[in-house]
């Protein structure tokens, strides 16, 4: 996205921003709660338009959602109505391509994410993070370009945010997809990403750029190396920086 | 590839919610425990009406229970042929009339109520333009249409299956325009995200999301039509259990007349009843 600014009631949340995010790449922008995280990623699925600049998404400019943009929201936002293997095949049924091949794919996801079993239940029969794995097989059964995906776990137990960031990281190494994360949980940034953004208090900007090392395995146990003190060290100096720029 | 993902994948089961429902044991037993309760209150009402009687205290000719069962018997299961009773055997022929008037009346108000609501909760235009519309026809009370269905559709059954689709459309439209609104937005957009087109979004997400308050207006219909086709069966037609009933009056035949309202009542539960069964099947959830 290119010199993109958005304001909401004359409150400016975006000014003259700019993002690149290459393919394959993890980036995650992490910041203050109402900097600007949510309207960035709305403004890239197509779920709001800029009102200067312009998004581009594989070289297409973005006019409105769609399936090349899949998008996993805080809340899993399956259909209650609908069994998991129907919440899945949901986006192919729509698009008129719902085929055998396409079937077999979703029901192969779900097997691969451990949903196996719960094809037919609903999701208010699953834990969160059941829910949450089952929205993320929803999306990827489209061969998505970028998956997007704002706070998906900030409504998990810390258990099950520290395996679903495994099983992310593991996703990412499967399908190579690349991915746009938001979060205001450094920890869980540095973790996934190649690139952590700290993006300011509004209007947005990015204030920090961490690259993260890819050779490092995503394992628990990468928060105990030195090299994650350091970035953390650095996020949260980016961080506080942004604050005290509010309070002048 | 998918070696690495199954080997430390998640299994599912360890964080699975326990939410399974109980089981068969005790289901027949708690099923028989509830009628029990719910035939408390009717029994009671029912033996003091009796004494009441008895003892020559009911007030305007208001026939004993057992005189109304009697009646009722002999309505439902008498011979028309060997009873001195008019009304032996009839029962069944007024209950197919107004059943039938109830059913047309419904399905017609269905078919119009659903879709409308689903525009008008779903759009903003058809929503200012047309809400207000409904809401001030809703409040129009169903008798007051009674000469209007008798001067554009005459004395013929249609004017009764008018009023009564026009009085069961309401509820559903309302309750249908509030499920829709309901909707939680992300559930519009998650259906975008995932490529579904305007239509789908309407057919496949905003329909079967509002569906729960579809039925609650499909619930409250179904009494309303119950409702209607007792006015409606003032004029125009020359059966059903309204019509029986101010005919019971005028031949002074009360026990017929409190026979007629039980009749009406149990046939407005158990529709009530059978929409709800529908529902829960339907929505399950």
């Amino acid at each position: 996205m290119t010199a993109v600014s958005q304001s909401f009631d004359g409150l400016a949340v975006l000014e003259d921003f700019g993002l690149t995010v290459n393919r394959g790449e993890f980036v995650s922008l992490v910041g203050p709660s109402g900097c600007g995280k949510s309207t960035i990623l709305n403004l890239v699925a197509g779920f709001t338009q800029p009102a200067q600049g312009s998004v581009k998404a594989g070289g297409r400019l973005v006019t409105g959602p769609g399936p090349e943009r899949g998008v996993c929201f805080q809340q899993a936002a399956l259909f209650p109505w609908l069994s998991l293997i129907d919440n899945v095949t949901f986006g192919p049924r729509a698009r008129h391509e719902l085929d055998p091949q396409r079937r077999a794919r979703a029901v192969r996801l779900l097997e691969e994410f451990g949903l196996g079993e719960f094809l037919r239940h609903r999701p208010a029969q699953l834990s969160g993070g059941m829910q949450q794995r089952a929205a993320i097989a929803r999306v990827l059964v489209n061969e998505p370009d970028v998956l997007l995906m704002d706070e998906p776990f900030g409504a998990l137990d810390a258990q099950t945010r520290l395996r679903m960031q495994r099983f992310l990281t593991e996703v990412q190494g499967e399908f190579g997809c690349t991915i746009v994360f938001i979060t205001h949980d450094i920890d869980e940034a540095l973790l996934m990403s190649d690139r952590v953004l700290v993006l300011s208090h509004r209007p947005a900007r990015v204030v920090d750029e961490i690259v993260v090392d890819r050779s490092q395995p995503r394992t628990p146990d990468y928060l105990l190396t030195e090299e994650f003190r350091r970035h953390k060290a650095r996020a949260f100096t980016a961080l506080e920086s942004t604050f005290s720029d509010r309070s002048l | 590839m998918t070696t690495t993902l199954r080997r430390s994948r998640m299994d599912g089961r360890d964080d699975l919610a326990l939410r399974s429902s109980a089981g068969p044991a005790g289901w027949t037993e708690r099923r028989v425990g509830r009628l029990a309760m719910g035939l408390i209150v009717p029994a009671v009402l029912v033996l003091a009406l009796q004494v009441l009687a008895g003892r020559a205290l009911l007030p305007g000719g208001i026939p004993a229970p057992s005189v109304v069962a009697e009646t009722l018997l002999r309505w439902v299961a008498g011979n028309p042929k060997s009873s001195v009773d008019l009304y032996a055997g009839t029962w069944w022929a007024q209950v197919r009339g107004s059943g039938q008037r109830v059913l047309l009346g419904y399905l017609a108000a269905t078919a119009v109520a659903v879709p409308l609501g689903v525009l008008v909760g779903g759009n903003r235009v058809a929503f200012v333009a047309l809400d207000h519309v409904i809401h001030a026809l809703r409040t129009v009370p169903a008798p007051s249409w009674v000469p209007f269905s008798l001067a554009v559709f005459g004395l013929s059954p249609l004017s009764a299956i008018w009023l009564i689709a026009l009085v069961a459309f309401f509820p559903i439209v309302v309750n249908t325009v509030i499920g829709v609104q309901q909707v939680p937005a992300i559930y519009r957009d998650a259906g975008r995200m995932l490529g579904a087109s305007t239509f789908v979004i309407w057919t496949r997400v905003l329909f079967p999301a509002a569906l729960p308050f579809v039925f609650v207006g499909l619930r409250l219909g179904v009494g309303m039509a119950w409702i209607a086709v007792v006015v409606s069966e003032l004029i125009g037609v020359k059966n059903g259990l309204g019509y029986s009933l101010y005919q019971a009056y005028q031949f002074g035949r009360m026990d017929v007349m409190v026979a007629a309202m039980i009749t009406l009542g149990l046939l407005g539960l158990a529709s009530d009843r059978l929409v709800g069964a529908i529902g829960r099947s339907v929505v399950g959830r």
